[in-house]
């Protein structure tokens, strides 16, 4: 039967198995790379070997502590401990690491324009984590304030 | 915060130990503490009506407005 406890499981299970991908992707970015750019240099454009790559792999950092942060967060919440503080700084410190992926790519897309399409999606994914650390951060005021009624 | 809890106060003039107002008026000694020590946000009425009748005396005499100093 499925229930909360499960739901809360299965996603600690992908944040742990994303880990995994984002090592792999690491070491796969340049064979990765090598081939889009192969099919792109095809049709007659220039070359974005490098930017591509050294883009991909400055990616990794705001990645890595995204995954963390959900790591904790979701730790948090199997512990029955939802509406703490803590919870607040790590989804503010995960909509940082949306903004910054999208700052990342802006030099990137300049080259290729359809990688706007990741700097607007982590503009807005960090505006909504924003949102969601501010429902947080009153939830937290509020479960305290209800500790702290006698 | 410029409302003061006087309950250790009220206490002292009851002769009453903080252990036998929490068991008399339902609550824990650990949020009785909370109470006497100032760290409340909020008292209930229940708690309030609980604690005058078990002291003999008015909410006034627990709780005291007292404006912030700048």
């Amino acid at each position: 039967m499925w229930n909360k406890d499960r739901s809360v499981f299965l996603s600690l299970c992908i944040v742990r198995a994303m880990y995994g991908v984002v090592a792999l992707c690491c070491g796969a970015a340049p064979f990765i790379v090598r081939y889009y750019d192969n099919v792109i240099t095809a049709t007659g454009l220039p070359s974005v070997f490098l930017p591509l790559l050294i883009t991909l792999y400055c990616v990794v950092p705001p990645a890595l502590a995204a995954l963390v942060c959900l790591d904790l967060l979701l730790r948090n919440i199997r512990r029955g401990e939802p509406f703490v503080p803590q919870n607040v700084k790590l989804l503010r410190a995960l909509s940082y690491c949306c903004f910054a992926v999208g700052i990342v790519f802006v030099y990137f897309a300049t080259l290729r324009p359809f990688a706007f399409v990741i700097v607007i999606a982590g503009g807005f994914f960090g505006i909504i984590l924003r949102v969601v650390k501010n429902c947080f951060e009153q939830a937290v005021a509020l479960r305290e304030e209800n500790d702290f009624t006698i | 915060m410029p409302i003061i809890v006087n309950l250790d106060v009220m206490m002292a003039k009851r002769k009453i130990s903080s252990n036998d107002l929490a068991e008399k008026i339902d609550i824990t000694p650990a949020n009785l503490s909370v109470l006497k020590t100032g760290k409340a946000k909020a008292v209930r009425f229940s708690t309030l009506e609980k604690l005058c009748e078990v002291l003999n005396c008015q909410p006034g005499d627990i709780l005291e407005y007292r404006p912030d100093e700048e």
